[in-house]
């Protein structure tokens, strides 16, 4: 009976509104066919999935439910997988222009709807291209950091876009997979003479250059080898005071008089009592130096000395018990959701997690969080928490 | 998509009027102003140009506008603050042009060649010499086209 609903015709339009696009041949060119569309329809459900996957990673880290847990090693895991999310993202501008170009005649379907199961196929891919496109369009603005560009919250719609995104993606495939399966096994009928002009072979050789050019124009904020030539990317990753980039200086922050403050006292309580540390008293503990990434979330990543006082060692002297007990930092910035974060128990106890106290052989610079900021292996920039105030060790 | 949809409607950082209009402005921009542009270009480009030069031109156009959208953030500049230099800290104008400069300079290196390859076929036909550079003979289309094969060249089944 469902199958009698969905199925049942509905009445087709007049012929004489077949007009413009709407007409029988409307589109000329002859380079489009099932199987390019699905070769690149193919490249595209790779990238788009790509973005998903290390996209829903970065967002299970920074919004942990219970059940997640993310290694502490290795310590540049996240500069990884948010260096693809944002490289794929840019990649993919292109890729998905060629796809879209490739099926635009069917946006121009006759008729228009079939019956209701076409209907509702039609409005899931309207929902698929509309969700991609604008992850693509907020990935960038937010990369580039035009957010009066966006009246929404980017961090939620991004978020929820993107299961619509992939959502709609696995709908699409589930719909096309005979002609997806037909049109990839079929050997091609030999390339039909088009007079000049790109042939099949042109189209995805031209998608592959553009997705060169994008991706060597802008992913040396990420591979630093590459930061000279890549004349488009946001950051350089040697650029910035102490020789790293800083996303939030101490001026945006509201913390550069609170920072400067001679009689500052780093407040660390635990089960034992609450000690209250000077930046002298700080630097008698014993330190370790490390070498850890500043990964964020906009894809670039710098790798940094920096020398502290050990997470695990700050437990231990207010009563705590590394690998029990999780940290909570604060900082000295107000009004930021990222003002308090949470260390949990295996990377609190980790041997690489510092309060750091100095950076590449200087103290702190302002900008990057002095007097003392969280550093720890594996987390997202946003994370560190910089201008500390508080370190709090909580049981179980 | 169900549990997309159900999320944003509960979560509270939710702007849901603002997501939505991006979401259907992103959408109109692409389907109803870019592509039709897009395809328009490339009729007029297979109208004007000579077959030698269609492929590279439209090439060239195609990473061009591709790049142009993806800096246009960066070149507006929208993002930088005064008192932090290193966020994005190159001249993104100057950048987005030497890009293009690369594009087009390997662009008119294929359509250098392509001309060659077309010039030399056609004083290569002139002469009665026979083509190397035109493919195999597609058994789809001329005299020797089975009835099977012709019957192939129907529209795609989508």
């Amino acid at each position: 009976m469902l199958r009698g609903l969905l199925h049942r015709p509905f009445p087709t339009p007049p012929d004489w509104l077949r007009r413009g696009p709407l007409r029988r041949r409307a589109f000329s060119s002859r380079v489009r066919s099932p199987r390019v569309t699905s070769q690149l329809g193919l490249l595209l459900g790779v990238a788009v999935a790509t973005c998903f996957v290390t996209g829903l990673l970065s967002h299970l880290i920074q919004h942990p439910p219970s059940w997640f847990w993310w290694p502490s090693r290795p310590v540049g895991l996240y500069r990884v997988t948010q260096g693809v999310h944002v490289a794929t993202g840019f990649a993919t501008v292109g890729l998905v222009t060629a796809k879209l170009w490739s099926v635009y005649p069917k946006l121009w379907a006759w008729p228009p709807v079939r019956d209701l199961a076409h209907a509702l196929e039609r409005l899931s891919v309207l929902a698929l291209v509309a969700a991609v496109l604008f992850q693509l369009v907020t990935g960038i603005l937010n990369v580039a950091g035009w957010y009066s560009a966006m009246p929404f919250a980017f961090i939620a719609s991004h978020y929820w876009t993107a299961w619509l995104a992939i959502g709609g993606l696995l709908l699409h495939i589930a719909v096309k997979l005979p002609i997806i399966r037909g049109a990839l096994s079929r050997r091609p009928a030999g390339e039909p003479p088009v007079g000049g002009g790109l042939t099949r072979r042109g189209l995805l050789g031209a998608v592959g250059a553009v997705v060169g050019v994008v991706t060597l124009a802008t992913v040396g904020q990420t591979i630093s080898p590459l930061r000279t030539v890549s004349v488009l990317a946001p950051r350089r990753p040697d650029l910035g005071p102490q020789g790293l980039p800083v996303n939030n200086t101490a001026l945006e922050a509201g913390v550069h008089v609170v920072a400067a403050d001679p009689g500052y006292r780093l407040s660390v309580r635990g089960p034992a009592g609450t000690l209250s540390l000077s930046l002298d008293d700080l630097a008698a503990l014993p330190q370790a130096t490390v070498e850890l990434p500043i990964a964020c979330v906009e894809g670039w990543s710098a790798t940094a000395r920096w020398t502290g006082v050990p997470v695990r060692d700050l437990v231990t002297r207010v009563g705590g018990q590394p690998g029990r007990d999780h940290v909570v930092v604060q900082s000295m910035q107000r009004g930021s959701a990222y003002a308090i974060s949470t260390v949990d128990r295996s990377h609190a106890a980790h041997p690489l997690s510092l309060i750091a106290l100095r950076v590449n052989g200087e103290t702190l610079h302002v900008d990057h969080g002095y007097p003392c900021r969280l550093i720890a292996p594996n987390r997202p920039g946003a994370m560190q928490t910089k201008w500390l105030q508080s370190v709090t060790v909580v049981t179980g | 998509m169900a549990f997309a949809i159900h999320g944003a409607l509960t979560d509270d950082g939710e702007h849901l009027s603002g997501h939505l209009a991006f979401l259907f402005g992103v959408l109109v921009a692409d389907d109803l102003i870019l592509l039709p542009m897009a395809i328009g270009v490339g009729w007029l480009l297979t109208r004007y140009l000579p077959a030698w030069a269609r492929g590279g031109v439209q090439v060239g156009l195609f990473i061009s506008a591709i790049v142009t959208a993806v800096a246009f953030p960066f070149v507006l500049g929208a993002g930088r603050l005064a008192d932090n230099p290193s966020k994005f800290p190159r001249d993104y104008g100057h950048g987005l042009l030497i890009v293009l400069a690369v594009v087009w300079l390997g662009i008119a290196v294929w359509l250098a060649f392509a001309y060659h390859r077309s010039w030399s076929s056609q004083t290569r036909s002139r002469s009665g010499i026979p083509s190397r550079t035109r493919p195999a003979a597609y058994p789809d289309s001329g005299p020797n086209a089975s009835r099977s094969t012709r019957r192939r060249r129907k529209p795609w089944r989508w």
